[in-house]
């Protein structure tokens, strides 16, 4: 974590907490609910899970109420209670086409396995602020209630919609893929005991992505594709999913495996188009993203750096700056502890800068006088 | 069995006191009173603290050792190597001397030691015949702090700062009454003797 300490006018500090406090707390608008949270800023809190990484919707929602919605601020409150936590067992590893897929869709073929299932998604939506009044609003919702009592579901969905094919097993059949897959199962990289720093091995990588700042990651993407870095690169999206997926533990009595819960996930297969000098140009590599909840910008820049990273094998400071600039904590602790007391160091410098003047100021007299 | 899990809030809170005690060193903190009438407050540290993936040991305890290591999944090692040791009692110097004091790197791989307290934290008027009134200064400690200790204390407290000699390396320590009363003295924390009713061994 970041700088977070705070010493020195702890009755002012206590006084500013209280502000905070009851500015929060007091008001005249209706107390804003859990559920309220949950249901109508589903995206956001999904978000702060994912960068917190911690899968708790009720509590998540709970610190995007206490922050005022600041997502940066839910983040440090849902990590530092994370931090509290004791690890009580090891999950089970998830294969994740065990997922049910709530969305999936494939940009790269038009015809595929399973079908393009488009979701809840605003995707194709025309971007205009609804101004409806709220009375109107409440109507429309009671149409829509009314209108979803009235659908049945007829039958369940095939086995190949809820887990459909994926684009890349596709690709494998027809000998299109670069195949990187391991034979070995070496332990993941557990960002959350060690930092991590470069060299680091690729769970490393994406786990430290996955925790990463949703802005910071799209930014280094973003970089990555236009910017100063010149790595132009052509990645078409093979899978863009939201899905759900286990949680299975083993029975400490039993030593079966048994799903304990269920998170979402966004889960993202970006196909890398390959012409380096070195490489197969004859065929195409993978970059995976997977993070908590549905936050497709953040698993499809994911996916792109996670390949960029592979392709670029330490020849620029790509992994050096996502592993070491992309935490939502890190960054705005190291940036947020700016605005506390920095007095001794400032009159330091000031001293540094006074004594330079009188090193010269005695130096010119003694030019002077020569 | 005496013990039982804590829920994650119970954990929090007990966490909570526990970080207070530390934020102010030499004042004394609670612990959550309807725990410490469920189970013995000196353990309430290691259950809220100890996980799988950290080690433990309680050497004069074997039996409440067993109990927290079932519940939490704590791994038990000897005290020299344990990142959480609980003595039912004060500690030797040999046994303090011994215990993990971290690297220079890596700090924070220091013992966190919980230590059953059993002296009045109120000075006695006129002093009790074993006692010495000590001093405490350094971070967070309220100007004027002091502590009372009996010599077997004294003892324990000078070999403390012993181990907590070549900063940042050190020890952290809780004091816990049976009553849930905690005193945090954290490695920063420097103890000297404000009198001598009995011996203070060694030198702070």
């Amino acid at each position: 974590m970041g700088y977070v300490s705070a010493r020195g006018g702890l009755d002012a500090i206590r006084a500013a907490e209280k502000l905070v406090r009851t500015k929060r707390l007091v008001s005249d608008s209706n107390w804003l609910e859990e559920e309220q949270i949950l249901d109508k800023l589903r995206l956001l809190v999904d978000r702060v899970m994912g960068e917190a990484g911690l899968w708790e919707p009720q509590l998540a929602s709970k610190a995007i109420r206490q922050s005022e919605g600041d997502a940066t601020e839910a983040v440090h409150l849902l990590r530092a209670y994370r931090s509290t936590l004791p690890r009580l067992t090891y999950s089970e590893a998830t294969d994740v086409d065990d997922a049910q897929v709530m969305r999936r869709i494939v940009p790269a073929f038009q015809r595929v396995p399973g079908n393009q299932l488009l979701g809840r998604s605003v995707d194709y939506t025309a971007r205009f602020l609804e101004r409806t009044a709220d009375a109107d609003a409440r109507e429309e919702a009671e149409k829509l209630r009314g209108a979803e009592r009235g659908i049945v579901e007829e039958k369940s969905p095939p086995a190949e919609e809820i887990s459909p094919r994926r684009l890349i097993d596709l690709l494998r059949d027809m000998d299109m893929l670069i195949d990187r897959r391991r034979t070995d199962d070496p332990e993941p990289f557990d960002i959350t005991r060690t930092p991590a720093r470069p060299p680091a091995p690729r769970s490393a990588l994406l786990s430290s992505m996955s925790r990463a700042d949703t802005g910071a990651l799209v930014n280094q993407w973003y970089r990555n594709i236009l910017g100063p870095d010149g790595y132009l690169h052509e990645v078409t999206l093979g899978e863009v999913r939201h899905a759900t997926l286990p949680l299975n533990v083993r029975h400490p009595v039993s030593g079966d495996v048994v799903t304990v819960s269920h998170i979402r996930v966004s889960e993202v297969e970006a196909i890398e188009d390959l012409e380096g000098i070195d490489e197969d140009r004859t065929r195409f590599d993978v970059g995976y993203g997977l993070c908590f909840g549905h936050n497709e910008r953040k698993a499809i820049a994911m996916a792109n750096l996670d390949i960029a990273c592979h392709r670029d094998a330490g020849k620029t400071q790509l992994e050096q700056s996502l592993l070491l600039t992309t935490d939502a904590l890190d960054s705005a602790g190291f940036l947020e502890h700016l605005k506390l007391p920095h007095y001794v160091t400032f009159r330091s410098m000031i001293e540094r800068k006074l004594a330079v003047r009188k090193m010269r100021s005695n130096e010119a007299s003694a030019h002077d006088g020569a | 069995m005496r013990l039982s899990t804590l829920t994650s809030k119970e954990s929090t809170l007990v966490f909570r006191a526990l970080l207070t005690a530390f934020a102010f060193p030499g004042r004394v903190s609670q612990l959550p009173r309807e725990l410490v009438a469920r189970m013995p407050a000196l353990c309430l540290p290691m259950l809220a603290l100890t996980d799988i993936e950290t080690t433990m040991c309680a050497p004069d305890q074997p039996e409440l050792q067993a109990e927290i290591a079932t519940i939490t999944g704590a791994r038990t090692v000897a005290s020299r190597e344990a990142q959480f040791v609980m003595h039912d009692a004060m500690p030797t110097d040999e046994t303090t001397l011994n215990l993990h004091r971290g690297t220079t790197y890596q700090p924070e791989l220091g013992c966190r030691l919980v230590v059953a307290w059993n002296v009045p934290t109120v000075p006695a008027v006129p002093p009790l015949p074993d006692s010495t009134q000590l001093r405490l200064s350094g971070p967070g400690v309220v100007s004027g702090t002091t502590l009372t200790v009996n010599s077997a204390s004294a003892a324990f407290l000078a070999a403390r700062s012993v181990a907590n000699s070549r900063p940042p390396m050190g020890i952290d320590c809780w004091l816990v009454s049976a009553t849930g009363e905690v005193i945090g003295l954290p490695r920063t924390t420097h103890i000297a003797a404000m009198s001598f009713a009995g011996s203070v061994p060694g030198k702070n």
